[in-house]
C-alpha cells in the first residue's frame, strides 16, 4: 500500500510540474490580459502546491 | 486590447503580473508554513510530570515527523517505586528481574506493605527514605522500595545521581490516559487537557495526558472555511496563551491521495474525507495510512503501558444530535452507572449546595467502526469514554469566524436567533446552545473527574470484552483507587467564574 501511495505521490509531482509549465509558457503566449491574470493565479497555486509538499 | 498585439509590452505586462502573482503567493506561502511549523507551547512542572513519551516511541514511522507528539505521564506521588543503580538501570527494568535481589524498604510505610506481597526474598527495614537511598547508592542493598515522591526529591536532590529509579512495576495502580486535540478544531478538548496537564497532581495511580493528538491536522486550517489561525487567552498575571484553530483531519500534505471510499480495517465504508480522520482510524495500524500510524500510538501505548481508563475530549456543532454527552464502550458501563450517581457534581458557593450537571450518554454501537469508545475497547484492556460539548465555530448555521466565535466570548447572532426560534416555537434545531469555552472545559474537567469517581466506586478487576476479541495485558487485578491531590483540579464551578485562562501557567 505505501509503494502505491509513493507511486502516485510521484506521478502527481510529475504532473505538477508539467501542467506548471504549460501555464508558464501559456501566459507568455496568449494576447489576452485575462489569460495572464489567471494563468498567473493557477501558477502560483500550483507552486504553492509543490512547495508545500515535504 | 490593442496595445497587447506589440510584444515588447506584451512581455512587460505579462511579467509584471507574474511577478506581482508570484509576490502575493510567497507572502501567503509563508503564513502557511508558519501555521504549520508553530508550536503551540505547554507549560511542563518539573517537579510533577515525570516522563515525556513521543509518539514515535510507539508508532516507529513517526520518528521526528509534524505528527510525533509528547505524551506527558504524571506519576501518584503515594506510588511505589523501586529505586536502583543508573548503569542497573536496563537490566533492573522488570518485576521479575530484581525479585531475587537484595531490597530495603522504609519501616510502616503503605509503599514497605504494597512490596512485602511482591518480593521472595524478605525486605530489610531501614528507619528512613534518606538511608534506603543512600543504601542503595552504596551499593549495601541492590533495590530500595519508596514512594515516587520520595524517590524523585532525594533523586533530584543528589548531586552525583547515580541512582533511578527503574521501570519494573512494585505496585500495580490504575491509570488513566486523557486524550486532547483529536480534532483541532474543537478547542476546548485541548484546552481541558492542558488545565489538568498544568494543574493536577496524582496521589495515587498515573495520569497521562495528550495535548495534542494529531499534529498533522494542527498544521492547516479546513479548507473554505475560513477560520482563524491563532486563539488567544490571557492568563492570571495577564499573559497571553496562544493556541491552534486547526482543521478536523490530517493533512493532505502528509497523507494523499484521498480515495473516493474510505474503507476501514473492519471493512466498514466511509465517505472519503474521513480517511484523514483519526476517530474513524483506530485501532490503527503502524504501516498504514498516516492517519493510522497516530491512532496506532494510542492503542499500542494503552496495551503497553495496561492503561486502565481512556477519555477522549471532543466538540461538535449545536445542531449535532450527540452534544454535551458521554459515550461510554459497553466494558465501562458499571463504571458509567456509578458515575450517573456519583459524578458530575460540584460545590456552588453562590448557592451554598452541590450541585449535579445533566450529562446522557450512549453505550457505543457495536458495528460502528474506528472510533475510540468503540475500537480501543475492543483492542485494549481499558475503559473508555468519550464526551463532547457545543462548538458554535464547527456549526453549519454560524456568522463570521472570529476569535469570538471559537471561545463564544461573543453571541453569534444566527445562533442566538435559532436557540431562541427554539423557545418559541418548541423545536430541536439545535441540541445544545452555544456555550462559552470555559464552560466547555468544565464541563470536560468534571467528566474527567467523573470518570476517577465512577471507577473507584465499582472496585473493578478487569472484565472480559463481550466482542470476543483477543483481551490483551495482564487483567482480573484489582488495582485500587486512583486518587487525584484534592483541590489541584479546578472545579466546575471556579473555571465558569473565573475563565479557563486563570487555570493556564504563564510561559517562561
Amino acid at each position: 500500500m505505501r509503494v502505491y501511495y509513493e507511486f502516485l505521490f510521484v506521478f502527481y509531482l510529475i504532473f505538477t510540474i508539467i501542467i506548471a509549465l504549460f501555464i508558464l509558457w501559456n501566459i507568455f503566449k496568449t494576447k489576452k490580459i485575462t489569460n495572464i491574470i489567471i494563468g498567473s493565479i493557477a501558477l502560483m497555486m500550483f507552486l504553492i502546491r509543490i512547495f508545500m509538499i515535504r | 486590447m490593442k496595445f497587447m498585439n506589440d510584444k515588447k509590452i506584451r512581455l512587460i505586462v505579462t511579467t509584471c503580473i507574474l511577478t506581482l502573482v508570484l509576490i502575493i503567493g510567497v507572502i501567503t506561502s509563508v503564513n502557511f508554513l508558519k501555521f504549520r511549523n508553530y508550536n503551540t507551547e505547554f507549560v511542563v512542572r518539573e517537579d510533577v510530570v515525570g516522563k515525556i513519551y513521543k509518539f514515535s516511541e510507539f508508532s516507529k514511522h513517526l520518528k521526528g515527523d509534524v505528527a510525533d507528539s509528547n505524551i506527558y505521564e504524571i506519576q501518584g506521588t503515594d506510588n511505589t517505586v523501586a529505586i536502583v543503580k543508573k548503569d542497573k538501570l536496563a537490566n533492573y527494568n522488570k518485576i521479575d528481574n530484581i525479585k531475587g535481589l537484595s531490597v530495603c524498604g522504609v519501616d510502616g510505610s503503605s509503599q514497605y506493605d504494597a512490596a512485602k506481597d511482591v518480593f521472595t526474598s524478605n525486605i530489610n527495614v531501614l528507619a528512613t527514605a534518606n538511608d534506603v537511598y543512600e543504601n542503595v547508592k552504596s551499593g549495601t542493598y541492590e533495590v530500595g522500595i519508596l514512594s515516587y515522591k520520595e524517590a524523585i526529591t532525594l533523586i533530584n536532590n543528589d548531586q552525583n545521581e547515580n541512582v533511578d529509579i527503574s521501570d519494573a512495576i512494585v505496585e500495580k495502580v490504575p491509570s488513566l490516559l486523557l486524550i486532547g486535540g483529536t480534532h483541532p478544531n474543537e478547542p476546548s478538548g485541548q484546552l481541558a487537557a492542558t488545565v489538568v496537564l498544568e494543574n493536577a497532581k496524582v496521589k495515587r495511580g498515573i495520569l497521562y495526558v495528550i495535548t495534542e493528538l494529531n499534529r498533522s491536522a494542527y498544521s492547516y486550517s479546513q479548507p473554505q472555511e475560513g477560520t482563524t489561525w491563532y486563539y488567544h487567552l490571557k492568563t492570571k498575571n495577564g499573559n497571553t496563551r496562544t493556541f491552534k484553530y486547526g482543521s478536523r483531519a490530517t493533512n493532505t500534505v502528509d497523507q494523499w491521495p484521498t480515495p473516493d471510499v474510505y474503507t476501514h480495517s473492519s471493512g466498514q465504508q466511509l465517505s472519503s474525507s474521513e480517511v484523514r480522520n483519526i476517530n474513524r482510524a483506530y485501532p490503527g495500524n503502524e504501516e498504514g495510512t498516516y492517519t493510522e500510524q497516530i491512532a496506532w500510538v494510542v492503542t499500542n501505548f494503552v496495551n503497553q503501558k495496561d492503561v486502565t481508563m481512556v477519555i477522549d475530549l471532543h466538540e461538535a456543532s449545536p445542531e449535532y444530535l450527540t452534544i454535551n454527552q458521554c459515550v461510554y464502550h459497553q466494558d465501562a458501563a458499571d463504571i458509567w452507572s456509578q458515575m450517573k450517581i456519583n459524578g458530575f457534581r460540584y460545590y456552588n458557593p453562590e448557592a451554598d449546595k452541590t450541585q449535579k450537571l445533566n450529562m446522557p450518554a450512549d453505550q457505543s454501537p457495536l458495528n460502528m467502526h474506528g472510533l475510540t469508545h468503540r475500537e480501543v475497547g475492543d483492542y485494549t484492556n481499558a475503559y473508555v469514554f468519550l464526551f463532547e460539548t457545543s462548538n458554535a465555530s464547527q456549526g453549519k448555521i454560524r456568522g463570521a469566524f472570529t476569535e469570538d466565535l471559537i471561545k463564544y466570548s461573543a453571541p453569534d447572532k444566527f445562533y442566538e436567533a435559532l436557540v431562541k426560534y427554539d423557545e418559541e416555537h418548541d423545536t430541536s434545531n439545535i441540541y445544545g446552545a452555544p456555550v462559552e469555552i470555559s464552560e466547555r472545559v468544565a464541563r470536560h474537567v468534571l467528566s474527567f473527574e467523573s470518570v476517577i469517581t465512577g471507577f473507584n466506586k465499582i472496585k473493578t478487576t478487569r472484565v472480559v470484552t463481550q466482542t470476543g476479541r483477543d483481551n490483551v495485558g495482564d487483567g482480573g487485578v484489582y488495582v485500587g483507587e486512583m486518587i487525584l491531590e484534592e483541590g489541584t483540579v479546578p472545579s466546575y464551578y471556579d473555571l465558569i467564574k473565573y475563565g479557563v485562562g486563570n487555570y493556564l501557567l504563564d510561559i517562561d
